[in-house]
């Protein structure tokens, strides 16, 4: 298997952006996994801090690990249009020139943190492009109270992914980025990804993350698993994590557990 | 451009090797993309021909896309003493392409090869043994005859000079074979320097001036090479495209060399767009086959007389 950096200039983005990917030896037959970082990182952390392409390569499938800035993976309000970019703009680029495959079938998406959040917004408002969800440590992000406008906006997620005024937010929120509103809005008919979920029993968004579990299993059609475990918000449990989802992803019954680290 | 730089494991060579593929912008929807292999010099990687040259920029002004392969010190050759280096270059470097670059265009017609010092050594070599894979070729200041080359690498890419010969490490061997030949030779763009250590084919020097090795023997397709032969056989007149561009300044900065050497080729083989490199009292441009006839090349390295079509470039 191979694995390219990327760096081209972005039309959507107005910017000269990077990407990270990981290569199956065919990759226009293989599943392709689009992973999201968090909040602190860049395209690259996923590929430094975990042994993502040792479990990728074991099953064959492709990983394209964009950079998204602090943009919660949304068209930011005030902001770069991320998620048009990823939607639109990539798949576009990496099918044409490197192969990758567009279809439902053979793609699926997953992030943490800031990227677990942007990985169900994604895949929830396009759920013809995607066929399974990864969530880690993460849920409806932008809703919970702890990010709620007139407390501190340390990734300027609210001035600027929302769009809000920090000082004088507007009582309605924006019904674009409630994970809740979108999973309402999903057509009956639509096919619907399957979702996994997964955080850490020390985790600082515990509560965010259950809350959003509980919405989500409460779906009448929507495929849904959740797990909780011990561990933190931090690499060990998204090395961990990432391993335990690809398992699932391709029902393989825990091939790749270590029981070491379990 | 789009950079890529891309990671694979090398049958040939059993290593992790590194390929830089670069992609024009005012191409982005083009899946036949024309698309230049760019080879380094020794001690030199991809890279160098990005961070010394314009290459980008020219290759984004044609529309051209770039591959950049490294050679490390393989001379482009499967060595004597050492890696398979020139599989690695033909096979391995071929299949990544194919496999995994399905906008670089498989047509003959739309690829191209090149390469400075060593690397020009490559690029002739690679375009003389799959003429049908290339379009042109282009060697820069290349080092075209084993014997001129550093005696260290030589041992270890080629064994002897005499290893060498009427190998596809020949080049004028296989030069002259080529030309002799009906069938189909890529267009070969030679760039040269006034004070060059390493040989083009129209080089006048002589091989005993520069190696001192008693082992050391005149290559007699070199001589024929140095005395016009090659250039003046009535076979070039069957409408093979050489071309000889001589820069007359001297090597103290290579590198710069190379980034003219690169403009002159790309408006050769791509003269509809953008006019890359505009000639000056120090460069000359000749076509052997209309100035050469049966007399050898002028000695002496000073101003080739050009004719008229071309004195005014």
């Amino acid at each position: 298997m191979s694995y390219l950096q990327l760096s081209l200039y972005s039309e959507t983005l107005r910017l000269e952006t990077t990407v990270q990917v990981i290569l199956a030896a065919d990759p226009a037959a293989s599943p392709c996994l689009l992973l999201l970082h968090g909040a602190s990182d860049d395209d690259t952390m996923w590929l430094r801090r975990t042994s993502v392409e040792r479990y990728a390569d074991r099953y064959g499938i492709s990983v394209v690990m964009p950079n998204g800035y602090r943009s919660c993976y949304t068209d930011m309000r005030r902001g770069p249009a991320v998620e048009t970019y990823l939607i639109h703009e990539l798949p576009d680029f990496l099918r044409r020139h490197l192969g990758l495959p567009t279809s439902r079938e053979l793609n699926f998406i997953a992030g943490l943190s800031m990227g677990g959040y942007g990985a169900l917004r994604l895949g929830l408002r396009h759920p013809e492009r995607f066929n399974a969800i990864g969530c880690f440590s993460s849920g409806n992000l932008l809703f919970d109270p702890m990010f709620r406008p007139g407390t501190s906006d340390p990734y300027g997620w609210v001035s600027l992914v929302l769009g809000e005024d920090v000082d004088n937010p507007s009582s309605k929120r924006d019904p674009d980025f409630d994970l809740f509103e979108i999973l309402a809005a999903i057509p009956a008919d639509a096919p619907f990804p399957r979702v996994y979920m997964a955080c850490g029993r020390d985790d600082y968004l515990l509560n965010c993350s259950r809350i959003t579990a509980e919405r989500l299993a409460a779906h009448p059609t929507l495929p849904f698993y959740y797990e909780e475990s011990h561990g933190a918000h931090d690499w060990n449990f998204w090395d961990r994590y990432i391993k335990h989802f690809l398992d699932w992803y391709t029902d393989t019954e825990k091939t790749l557990t270590e029981t070491t680290t379990d | 451009m789009a950079n890529i730089v891309f990671y694979s494991l090398s049958p040939a060579l059993r290593m992790q090797r590194r390929l830089r593929v670069i992609l024009p912008d005012s191409r982005r929807n083009d899946t036949n993309l024309p698309w230049l292999l760019l080879l380094h010099s020794a001690g030199a990687d991809g890279s160098r021909w990005l961070r010394m040259t314009r290459a980008e920029y020219y290759a984004e002004a044609k529309g051209i896309a770039l591959v950049l392969s490294d050679g490390d010190n393989g001379y482009y050759t499967d060595m004597y003493h050492g890696y398979a280096y020139y599989t690695y270059l033909t096979e391995d470097v071929e299949a990544d392409v194919l496999r995994n670059f399905p906008s670089l265009s498989r047509d003959p017609q739309r690829r191209y090869v090149a390469g400075f010092e060593i690397g020009g050594f490559g690029a002739l070599k690679y375009a003389l043994d799959f003429p049908d894979r290339f379009r042109a070729a282009g060697s820069f200041a290349g080092g075209l005859d084993p014997q001129s080359l550093d005696p260290d690498y030589c041992v270890l890419a080629f064994g002897s000079y005499k290893q060498a010969w009427q190998t596809e490490n020949d080049l004028f061997n296989c030069l002259r074979t080529a030309l002799t030949d009906d069938a189909r030779l890529p267009d070969l763009y030679f760039s040269r320097r006034q004070q060059d250590y390493l040989y083009t084919v129209t080089d006048q020097a002589t091989v005993s001036d520069r190696v001192t090795d008693p082992d050391c023997v005149t290559n007699p397709n070199y001589a024929a090479a140095r005395d016009g032969d090659v250039a003046s056989d009535s076979a070039m007149t069957s409408g093979h495209t050489i071309r000889v561009g001589r820069l007359n300044f001297n090597s103290a900065d290579p590198w710069s060399f190379a980034d003219r050497s690169l403009a002159w080729f790309l408006d050769r083989i791509c003269p509809d767009r953008a006019r890359l490199f505009t000639p000056s009292a120090d460069f000359a441009e000749w076509d052997p086959t209309v100035t050469m006839s049966a007399a050898s090349p002028a000695a002496d390295n000073s101003a080739i007389s050009l004719p008229d079509s071309l004195a005014k470039e």
